[in-house]
């Protein structure tokens, strides 16, 4: 089969991961920290970084809540599967492939872009309490309409968690919103729990079992 | 009148942006193009392009290139059939017969 990516496409060895659209990971999380204030026309406008901003406040915000728990109540975390997660998101956001999309008009052409619908992947896991979306990948020719496409997500989950059930919720999260905004034949989707961190509550509880 | 390929990318800028659905606009061009262009433009004193639309003449055909972010709300397809349609449409009012239009969506939601 051949390997239909471009050469910014997810998993290219040769894409420097860090660099988004001029940015580096770094400078997009000080610019969360910041408030996105003042205003940086570069990242604002730029999809690649918007995707990245998206994904660093989700894992941001989990890793706070563990943060806080391990300061009054869990040993030392290994927190290698954060740096898993960071690590996909500067591979995931690029625009990668042009997915297409169809017109009756020779004259129009219309598209949505890789990157975008894995941005639709991790706002599916959004909708789904207990995982969190880490790296995800579309294996096939996408830029062929009508191909069959593979879909592989990597999630974390929350220890305590029905992983099974979680699993089927995101699976039909993720095939809702991409049948809803997306062309894509989607034969499977492949889910795999990667990782397992502890969660609370507000109310800083035992996680439940 | 329309006397420039800038002032048809403001305007088509317009248009596309009143889409509904339609987010926001990104650079069609790459960005180093985009600052490359803006840097030209300080230096000469030129007017930089507005709009992040690109509109060029392609062989005999004007070929715009639009890249926009969807909000979600609408199915992004049916966006980017009403921006592709609202794009043919202006250009075609301009005399431009033949235009050919590529819309790309960059972000959902």
């Amino acid at each position: 089969m051949n390997d239909f990516r471009t050469p910014d496409a997810p998993g290219d060895p040769a894409q420097p991961t860090a660099d988004i659209d001029g940015y580096s990971l770094d400078e997009l999380s000080d610019y969360l920290d910041a408030g996105q204030s003042p205003a940086d026309p570069g990242i604002d406008h730029s999809p690649a970084c918007q995707l990245a901003l998206d994904s660093l406040a989700r894992v941001r915000a989990v890793s706070l809540t563990m943060l806080e728990r391990e300061a009054t109540e869990l040993p030392p975390i290994d927190e290698s599967w954060i740096d898993n997660i960071i690590g996909a998101i500067s591979l995931d956001v690029h625009a990668g492939r042009d997915i297409p999309l169809h017109h009756s008009s020779p004259s129009v052409h219309l598209s949505v872009t890789e990157g975008a619908v894995k941005g639709l992947v991790r706002a599916a896991g959004d909708r789904v309490p207990g995982l969190l979306v880490g790296r995800c990948q579309l294996i096939g020719d996408v830029i062929t309409a009508g191909s069959h496409i593979t879909l592989t997500v990597e999630t974390t989950a929350y220890w305590g968690e029905n992983i099974p059930e979680a699993v089927t919720q995101l699976r039909h999260a993720i095939t809702a919103m991409l049948a809803e905004h997306t062309e894509l034949v989607i034969v499977s989707i492949d889910i795999t729990v990667r990782d397992m961190f502890l969660k609370t509550d507000e109310a800083g509880e035992e996680p439940s079992s | 009148m329309i006397t420039s390929s800038v002032e048809l990318a403001d305007r088509l800028g317009s248009i596309i942006q009143a889409v509904p659905g339609v987010r926001m606009l990104y650079p069609a061009a790459p960005i180093l193009t985009t600052v490359g262009s803006e840097v030209v433009a300080a230096a000469t004193a030129t007017r930089p392009t507005a709009t992040p639309i690109v509109v060029e003449q392609r062989a005999a055909q004007l070929a715009a290139t639009i890249h926009i972010g969807v909000n979600g709300v609408s199915p992004a397809p049916q966006v980017a059939h009403a921006a592709g349609a609202a794009a043919i449409e202006f250009l075609r009012s301009t005399g431009a017969d033949d235009a050919v239009v590529t819309v790309r969506i960059g972000s959902v939601g």
